[in-house]
């Protein structure tokens, strides 16, 4: 798992999509990072997309200013939320996590994470939300607290109802994800 | 003093076109005519939001193309008031007829340029192709590093185009900074009219019918648009003094919110920013947001650090020509970085800055041509930064 720390920048991935949103996860993680005091940016890979199509986000984190706007091809942190997009020879340097409903077993080694993210989000919304691997992400790099979490949604949706299910989404993702760890080191 | 920043300033994590159009909304223009075209729709969705949320107050007309767009805002601002307008790419070229008007009949208009590469063959991605059509239009050019500048230009922009009676583009460059989101200073519009007064006198009034920009025979004609020209390449004074205005303003109030160090922020000049040693051996000029790839790649390479410097071209016309020539006879190796090829010609910045060179000026000056339609290589920089102390 990724060290608590800053000290340089780092660099994350989304991956899934069109219609998954992909952007608006990317954004959010960014945002929950500001209210942590952090710099931070995160921004789309545009072209062709479109519903249904591969797209990309990335983000960076960082204790100084970040100058860069290039897209990122190697992240220190890949999150996949289509697992058709997922490809072993191509991880994360410190950590994946996968969204796959297809695994009855959950995957887990010290750098992936591969288990069903998508069973809370097509309950509450129909449909699978990429805001679920946040869930996730936030049980293996406890590195932005609770209520930064929470003022990001609120920010980035502001309809209530929306914040709550995206909420609801969010930390079913991170109780799934914890126990999938506890379990291990069990 | 932090409630008095607070109320001048907010920080906020904003995408790139929604900083743009807060900001815009925080000058007050009362008249915004647009056609959409992508990376610059953003802007003007954010706007309207605002409009219809009542968020900010201004006349908008969805016109049918973006020659229609700044014709609009060429009549309300010869109505006397503050107007602004967005395009990229093929729009901008589409509102070339009237691009050469505003100047000439000297109207303030302020329009972003979300920099975008031009056909053939078909690409929406960002360069500086676009923008580069029309430099010679008259028009007052600011260039944007990343979304906090483009801010802060926008603001600039309004307050020169007012002070100078010049319509101002405000280049950006598109998905890079249009599309990405980051933490921003965001100007209150209290503390924008502390420097905007959006006074500007009307040329035209309905209740005394009178044209504009009327028929002139070759010797008016030449004489009129020789004296744009000398008004243009002398209105420096009236930047300088802007910028310093505004920087003076601006900066102590930014970087308290940001609490970043503004002595480490390199060397503010008027129309650019330099970054690096005080006599550099190579130095670097380019602009927009690649200046951003451009800084981290020289910090990376420790050794380069000390002898690199780079400048980043922020006010594009009138073309600083003297400013340059200041750091290029302090450097002994110049490379200048164009998004745009010049086909037929050198590429434009290169060419610009060989415009100004005095005569006896031996160094060479070498140019490169970077990120076409979007694609940007860092190798290709990286390159560039690693050869920088051999000879060239």
């Amino acid at each position: 798992m990724p060290n608590n720390n800053l000290i340089i920048t780092e660099t994350i991935k989304i991956v899934g999509l069109g219609g998954q949103g992909v952007v608006t996860t990317a954004a959010l993680l960014a945002r929950a990072a500001f209210h942590q005091g952090w710099w931070s940016q995160s921004m789309p890979f545009f072209g062709v997309e479109r519903t249904g199509t591969p797209v990309e986000a990335y983000i960076r984190l960082a204790h100084k200013p970040i100058h860069t706007h290039q897209p990122i091809e190697h992240p220190n942190i890949l999150l996949i939320n289509d697992h058709n997009l997922y490809n072993p020879k191509k991880l994360g340097r410190k950590l994946t996590i996968v969204n796959n409903p297809n695994v009855n077993l959950y995957q887990l080694k010290p750098t992936l994470l591969i288990y069903d993210s998508q069973q809370v989000s097509s309950f509450i919304f129909n449909k699978n939300l990429a805001i679920g691997l946040l869930g996730a992400l936030s049980a293996c790099w406890p590195l932005i607290e609770e209520k930064n979490w929470l003022k990001a949604i609120k920010e980035q949706f502001i309809n209530q109802e929306v914040v709550q299910k995206n909420w609801q989404v969010f930390i079913a993702n991170y109780e799934l994800a914890t126990k999938l760890i506890n379990k291990t080191h069990d | 003093m932090t409630k008095n920043i607070s109320n001048n300033a907010q920080k906020l994590f904003l995408k790139g076109s929604e900083a743009i159009a807060r900001t815009v909304a925080n000058c007050q223009p009362r008249v915004i005519a647009a056609y959409p075209i992508t990376p610059q729709t953003g802007i003007i969705e954010e706007l309207v939001r605002l409009k219809t949320q009542r968020q900010a107050n201004f006349s908008f007309i969805q016109t049918e193309s973006e020659h229609s767009a700044l014709s609009v805002v060429l009549g309300a601002a010869a109505m006397g008031v503050p107007t602004y307008t967005a395009t990229s790419s093929q729009g901008l070229l589409h509102m070339a007829e009237v691009i050469y008007n505003l100047p000439g009949l000297r109207l303030p208009v302020v329009m972003t340029c979300a920099n975008r590469s031009i056909s053939a063959p078909i690409n929406i991605w960002n360069d500086h192709q676009d923008a580069m059509a029309v430099r010679d239009a008259g028009w007052i050019m600011l260039w944007a590093e990343n979304i906090q500048e483009a801010i802060e230009q926008h603001w600039l922009a309004f307050i020169l185009s007012q002070k100078l009676r010049l319509p101002v583009m405000v280049n950006v460059d598109g998905f890079r900074l249009t599309h990405a989101s980051e933490p921003v200073i965001l100007p209150q519009a209290k503390l924008i009219h502390k420097l905007l007064t959006n006074k500007i006198k009307p040329v035209l009034d309905i209740n005394q019918p009178q044209t504009t920009g009327w028929f002139a025979l070759p010797e008016v004609y030449h004489r009129q648009r020789l004296s744009l020209r000398k008004f243009i390449a002398a209105s420096w004074p009236i930047i300088s003094q802007t910028t310093n205005n505004f920087n003076a303003l601006w900066e102590p109030i930014k970087h308290a919110l940001e609490n970043t160090n503004p002595a480490t922020a390199g060397y503010q000049g008027t129309a650019t920013h330099y970054y690096g040693p005080e006599k550099p051996d190579t130095l670097i000029i380019a602009m927009g947001s690649i200046v951003g790839e451009l800084r981290d790649i020289v910090q990376q390479h420790k050794i380069a650090s000390q002898k690199t410097g780079i400048l980043k071209v922020q006010i594009y016309r009138p073309f600083p020509g003297d400013e340059i020539l200041s750091y290029l006879n302090k450097a002994s190796k110049i490379i200048v970085i164009d998004r745009a090829p010049g086909l037929g010609a050198q590429p434009p910045l290169f060419s610009d800055i060989k415009s100004c060179l005095p005569a006896g000026y031996n160094k060479k000056i070498v140019s490169t041509i970077i990120g076409l339609g979007g694609d940007i290589k860092l190798k290709e920089i990286d390159k560039i930064t690693k050869t920088m102390n051999k000879k060239i």
